[in-house]
Formats: C-alpha cells, sequence, structure tokens
C-alpha cells in the first residue's frame, strides 16, 4: 500500500478531532461530489450520496484500520452508495415505467459543461456533447461496469486501486474495464 | 471469435500498468493469439475517446447546497486567530520532514549570524601592536644597527624568493605586515643613527630599504602581485643585497 498523504489527520480524526476530520472533508468534497455525480449522472442523487458518505465516514473513523488509504476508504463508501443507489433506482424504475429516469430539473445547459480550455466554441460543444452522450451511455452499463470504468476513465484510478475500492479482485476490474469500454465503443458508433 | 483467458490483460497493458515480466509474456502472446491482438485494437482506439469524457466542466451551482451543508457539519468557519493557532500548530508541533530542514537551516543561519555579531572580535591593528612595543632611540647602537641590516637583508631575501602567486596569503598576513612596519621604524632611527655617524653610504642604503619597505608596507590584497613583482625587480635592480652585505662585511 502506498503512503496515505492523510494518514496524519486520518490519526487525529480517530482521537476525535472535529476539525481534522473538517481539513479531510474540505480536501475530498469535489472529488466525492464527482464521483458520485459520474456514478449516478445528475447531481441532486450525488449531493446525498457524497454528503452520506462523509456523514458515515465520521461515524465510522474510528473503525477505519487504515489497510488502504483515506481517500480510496471514502471512495469506496462512495462507490458502494452509489451502486446500492442504481440498484434500488433500477428497481424503483421497473416498478413505475412512466417516471423519468432522470430528475430533469437537475439537467446542466450544454454550455454550462463546456471545460474552460483554449478550444474554440465549436470543439468545446462538439467534446462536451461527446462528454454527455458517453455519460448517458455509461448510465446503461451494470453498477459494477460503470463504477470501475468511471474511476478508471474520469478518476485516472489503477486496476489495483479500483480493485481495493470495489472490494474485489483485479481479474473482475480488468474484466469490468475492458467489457464495459468495448460495449461503450459500439454503442458510441451507433449513435454517431 | 472463441475468448481468451489472458484478453483482460489488455487493460493493463493500455494503461501500462504491468510489471517487466507480464508485459513481457504478454507481448509474446500477443503476437500469436489473434483474438487478442482484434481487442487490443478496439480497445486502443475506444479508450483514448473516454478518456477524454473526463475533462467535464462540474458547474457550481448545482452543488452550493451540499458545499454549504459540509461547511456548516463539518468545518464551520474559522476566525483568523484560529486559522493562525492551526497553521502554527502545523509548523511547529507536527511538521513534515521538509518543513523540519527548512527549521534547521533557518536555525542555522541564525545562529551564525549571532555568533558573528557577538563573539567575532576584529584583529588588534598593527599599528597599535606596534605602540605597545616602542622602539627608544635610546636604545639605538651599533648592534642594533647590525641586527636590523641583517634582519633587512632576510626580509628582502624572502621577498625575493617569494612566488606572489602561492604565499599571497602569507605576504598579505596582519603578522607579516607587523614585521614591515617594525622594520620601517627601525629604518628611520637607523637613518638617524647613519647620519650621526657621518657614514653617508649607510645612509643612502637604508634610504633604499626604506623605499622598498614602504612599498612593502603599503601593500593590500589587490594590489599584492604587482607590488611584489615591482618590489622584487626593484631589489634585483638596485643590488640591494650585495650592497647590505659589503656593508656589514666592512663593519659598522
Amino acid at each position: 500500500m502506498k503512503k496515505d498523504p492523510d494518514a496524519k489527520l486520518v490519526k487525529k480524526a480517530k482521537m476525535g478531532d472535529s476539525k481534522a476530520f473538517g481539513r479531510l472533508v474540505r480536501r475530498y468534497q469535489k472529488k466525492a461530489l464527482y464521483l458520485a455525480y459520474d456514478m449516478v449522472g445528475n447531481y441532486t442523487d450525488a449531493q446525498d450520496i457524497a454528503q452520506n458518505a462523509f456523514f458515515q465516514a465520521f461515524k465510522n473513523i474510528r473503525s477505519f484500520q487504515e489497510k488502504s488509504t483515506f481517500s480510496t476508504w471514502l471512495y469506496r463508501i462512495i462507490a458502494n452508495a452509489a451502486i446500492d443507489f442504481q440498484r434500488s433506482k433500477k428497481r424503483r424504475q421497473a416498478s413505475s415505467l412512466n417516471q423519468p429516469a432522470y430528475d430533469e430539473d437537475q439537467q446542466i445547459e450544454v454550455m454550462d459543461t463546456l471545460p474552460e480550455t483554449g478550444y474554440s466554441v465549436a470543439e468545446k460543444i462538439e467534446r462536451a456533447d461527446l462528454s454527455r452522450l458517453i455519460r448517458e451511455l455509461a448510465e446503461q452499463l451494470p453498477p459494477q461496469q460503470r463504477a470501475a470504468f468511471v474511476l478508471k476513465y474520469f478518476h485516472e484510478k489503477t486496476t489495483a486501486e479500483i480493485a481495493e475500492i470495489l472490494s474485489c479482485d483485479s481479474v473482475t476490474v480488468r474484466g469490468h474495464i475492458l467489457r464495459a469500454t468495448l460495449k461503450l465503443r459500439k454503442k458510441l458508433k451507433d449513435e454517431r | 471469435m472463441k475468448e481468451c483467458p489472458q484478453q483482460n490483460l489488455i487493460v493493463d497493458y493500455v494503461f501500462r500498468e504491468l510489471d517487466t515480466k507480464t508485459k513481457t509474456e504478454f507481448e509474446a502472446h500477443l503476437k500469436s493469439c489473434q483474438s487478442c491482438q482484434q481487442q487490443l485494437r478496439e480497445f486502443k482506439a475506444a479508450a483514448p475517446v473516454f478518456q477524454k469524457a473526463r475533462r467535464i466542466h462540474h458547474p457550481k451551482r448545482p452543488a452550493q447546497n451540499y458545499y454549504k451543508t459540509l461547511k456548516e457539519n463539518f468545518y464551520p468557519s474559522m476566525s483568523l486567530a484560529q486559522r493562525i493557532h492551526e497553521w502554527a500548530a502545523d509548523f511547529f508541533l507536527t511538521p513534515s520532514i521538509a518543513m523540519r530542514v527548512a527549521q534547521a537551516v533557518a536555525m542555522l543561519v541564525v545562529g551564525v549570524f549571532l555568533g558573528r555579531f557577538l563573539f567575532f572580535q576584529e584583529p588588534i591593528p598593527v599599528a597599535v601592536k606596534n605602540e605597545t612595543s616602542p622602539i627608544l632611540a635610546a636604545n639605538v647602537s651599533d648592534q642594533f644597527l647590525r641586527h636590523y641590516l641583517q634582519e633587512t637583508e632576510m626580509i628582502l631575501l624572502d621577498v625575493a624568493n617569494t612566488n606572489p602567486a602561492e604565499d599571497r596569503q602569507i605576504l598579505s598576513s596582519v603578522k607579516q605586515l607587523a614585521i614591515y612596519r617594525q622594520l620601517m621604524q627601525k629604518t628611520i632611527l637607523c637613518r638617524e643613527h647613519a647620519e650621526e655617524l657621518n657614514d653617508d653610504v649607510l645612509a643612502n642604503l637604508i634610504n633604499e630599504i626604506e623605499l622598498i619597505l614602504l612599498d612593502l608596507c603599503n601593500t593590500e590584497d589587490e594590489n599584492l602581485i604587482e607590488t611584489l613583482q615591482n618590489v622584487r625587480r626593484q631589489i634585483k635592480d638596485s643590488h640591494i643585497l650585495l650592497e647590505i652585505n659589503s656593508v656589514e662585511s666592512r663593519g659598522i
């Protein structure tokens, strides 16, 4: 296991130092939200998931055995919550087929999602469209596959880290990523 | 096409996460496995496209409540004093290794500065040294004059044989300058004595010695080499060493 850059804060937090935990929250609040968003596809649910993950982490920090880094542990909490959420959402959708698949209030304008880089507007729109399309297609993946896919491509995690986060072995993770990639490639081709 | 059991390694292969041994083995396998070759082609084509999708811009607006809730629950805003206290605690109580090194260097610099400031003493000026051992005119005698000539001869011999580049430190040292200056004092007294003796040859010799000693006394680090070369030339051209010898052998 690589050295945890948060080890000191975690130790303090374990001893009841709420400020130390506050600093951990500040450090990971963005990443936590983005991971949850990447896994569930809308901000309302992502916020709930990320928020609850921090509350859960705060409650259970004493039982965190530090076998993995704090960020991996937090990512695991978020990933598990997001996978559970997706499963329950699918069940809900199956019981009421008329319900929309996503929260329309939370849809962001395309222009909102344009990255502020040196690209021309046309390029930005094309990239933003492609990003949106890929994210929409990823929603159709099974939860575990989607989690592995998101962690690999959007959060740049290694196979070993993903295996730790998803509590499975590396072979399974590689399988998830390979299948998800090839599946989405095919869907992307069909869409375009 | 039949699925190959090794095809999962394609992921780590493309993302360069395989160790050298596994990579070599997998590359060897790739050469003979058409299924893996096909999958690798497809995966390689797709992966960069999905990586680009990572760079989505997350707007702050929809997440404002989220940040607010976290702030209220986990890190309520701190006063400036609290922030300073927190920073100081990080800096002094739980410093990182880099911070400790920086602290050690800072302490060393402060220590050296204070040490120099408090304990460094200026060397006693040569003039003061000379004043503490005045040569009284009353002590000047023929024997004193002979000693003076011997001393001068040795000093001039030293200078004539000195390589300015190698002996720079010695020649510019305070001790050496003190010797030259002391000799200068003696020169004045000896000239008076020579005049009293009506010995013109000796008086002229002392005058010449005085000129050379004057140059040596005025030697500074900046003009050391130049002055010494002049002095050496002077010693050589004026045959002063020969003259001193002849006066000594003639007797005073």
